[in-house]
């Protein structure tokens, strides 16, 4: 989590000097050497409304990503201020397309060249980095998915003591065979991880605090397991509500 | 990241790190290959040059004569396609008798030089033909001329290509050098 944060802050700069630091530097310094020539100023009209756009743009792109880090890598506002962000970087590059086509005419010349087919390459990157989105989201639900279970499995028995009897209650779970495999897998890291974090304190039992109970509650809300286009249950009737105290110890036992 | 700790993620995750990978890749080769190729244009551009070093003219009549060389060259890897070339020189003078500013068309030539091939350089002289020019205008300007003053020969210019490919499209139109005052070594 903290590293998350620490990705937001590095990949909002960048971004940020990307798309509105970097066209200002390119906007400021094409006005102090253009207003040396003759027809510099003309040109810095024709380029100026450009410019602005893109810098716009650009704290759009910015804002959005900045927006996107607010929310819990799992949530759907999360994705959809990553996705927005790479649109709206699509429709900059497609602004920044119109500065290469540089069509200047004065009283007595007459300039044009168009090299924007170099920028529509760029476009390639957001497209890709929207699938790259998809992917991680859907990496980062199923590993919260992972978290969800671990942790309510501890909120519901509050007598857990060790891993052991925590992988014992998961393998008995009404879930499918390869998600819990998965899971038990890294339940330990998974543990150590909660227990750095806060989420779980271990004195006696395991047990969750304060921060790990509201985490449970938010992810309860999520109802990841359900989601449309993201199914991690083949049967749809296998709905988690059926996992309750009751069942627990029906199916594991104390 | 080991190879091992790889091959235990999953498809999803596989698929993460070869999309950042390859958003990496991509973006660094189309970087350098959008910086390489802008600055090959640029050089190509400075490279651009009417008169080329040579350059004659000749305007009595009835056997007019014009030639100038254009030079460019192209560094890159892809031909510089279509390379045209138009030229027309104007007389521009003041008629005394009529207080008349004149301006006449007397000579245009279009040239299509075709394309210039990678890591070449371009050397062509455009030499006139008779019927480039209008033989009458420029006549009746010699048998009138002591009635004129403020007389200018000037050219026009107008150069079109494509580089990269012709996806690259290029044109370049100036207007009214004058001709006389154009830097060249073997100007009379």
């Amino acid at each position: 989590m903290h590293l998350d944060r620490l990705y937001g802050i590095i990949y909002t700069t960048i971004t940020m000097f990307a798309t509105v630091i970097a066209p200002l530097i390119i906007y400021i310094s094409l006005k102090l050497n253009l207003s040396l020539y003759e027809d510099g100023e003309r040109i810095l009209i024709e380029i100026e409304p450009i410019f602005v756009i893109s810098i716009f743009l650009g704290l759009i792109t910015t804002v959005c990503i900045l927006l996107g880090y607010f929310f819990k890598p799992f949530s759907f506002q999360r994705f959809g201020f990553f996705v927005s962000t790479n649109i709206v970087y699509c429709i900059d590059i497609l602004v920044w397309s119109s500065i290469s086509s540089f069509r200047i005419r004065t009283n007595e010349s007459f300039i044009f060249i168009d090299q924007s087919i170099l920028y529509y390459y760029y476009l390639v990157i957001p497209l890709l980095a929207i699938v790259k989105n998809f992917c991680d989201f859907k990496n980062k639900r199923e590993r919260w998915r992972d978290y969800y279970i671990i942790l309510k499995t501890v909120y519901l028995k509050n007598n857990l003591h060790s891993l052991k009897q925590i992988n014992k209650y998961i393998r008995v779970l009404y879930l499918e065979k390869d998600l819990i495999k998965g899971i038990l897998k890294n339940t330990s890291s998974y543990i150590m991880k909660f227990k750095k974090l806060g989420i779980i304190k271990h004195s006696e039992n395991y047990k969750l605090t304060a921060k790990g109970k509201r985490l449970v509650n938010q992810l309860e809300k999520l109802k990841m397991y359900r989601d449309l286009g993201l199914m991690f249950f083949e049967d749809k009737n296998k709905k988690f509500e059926m996992w309750t105290e009751k069942d627990l110890n029906d199916l594991g036992g104390n | 990241m080991s190879l091992k700790s790889i091959r235990k993620l999953k498809k999803s995750q596989k698929t993460s790190y070869l999309l950042l990978f390859v958003i990496f890749t991509y973006s660094t080769v189309i970087t350098v290959h959008t910086g390489v190729e802008s600055s090959i244009i640029n050089s190509a551009l400075d490279t651009l040059a009417i008169p080329n070093g040579f350059y004659f003219i000749n305007l009595s009549t009835p056997e007019p004569e014009f030639h100038i060389s254009v030079g460019l060259s192209n560094k890159g890897f892809a031909d510089i396609t279509n390379f045209e070339v138009n030229l027309t020189l104007n007389l521009s003078y003041l008629n005394i008798p009529a207080n008349q500013n004149i301006y006449e068309k007397f000579f245009e030539k279009q040239t299509i030089v075709g394309n210039i091939r990678s890591f070449s350089n371009l050397n062509h002289t455009i030499s006139s033909e008779i019927k480039d020019f209008n033989i009458s205008v420029l006549s009746n300007f010699w048998i009138n001329a002591m009635n004129y003053s403020n007389v200018k020969f000037l050219m026009d210019i107008g150069i079109s290509c494509g580089f990269y490919f012709g996806l690259i499209p290029f044109n370049i139109y100036t207007k009214d050098r004058d001709l006389f005052s154009l830097n060249c070594p073997t100007c009379t």
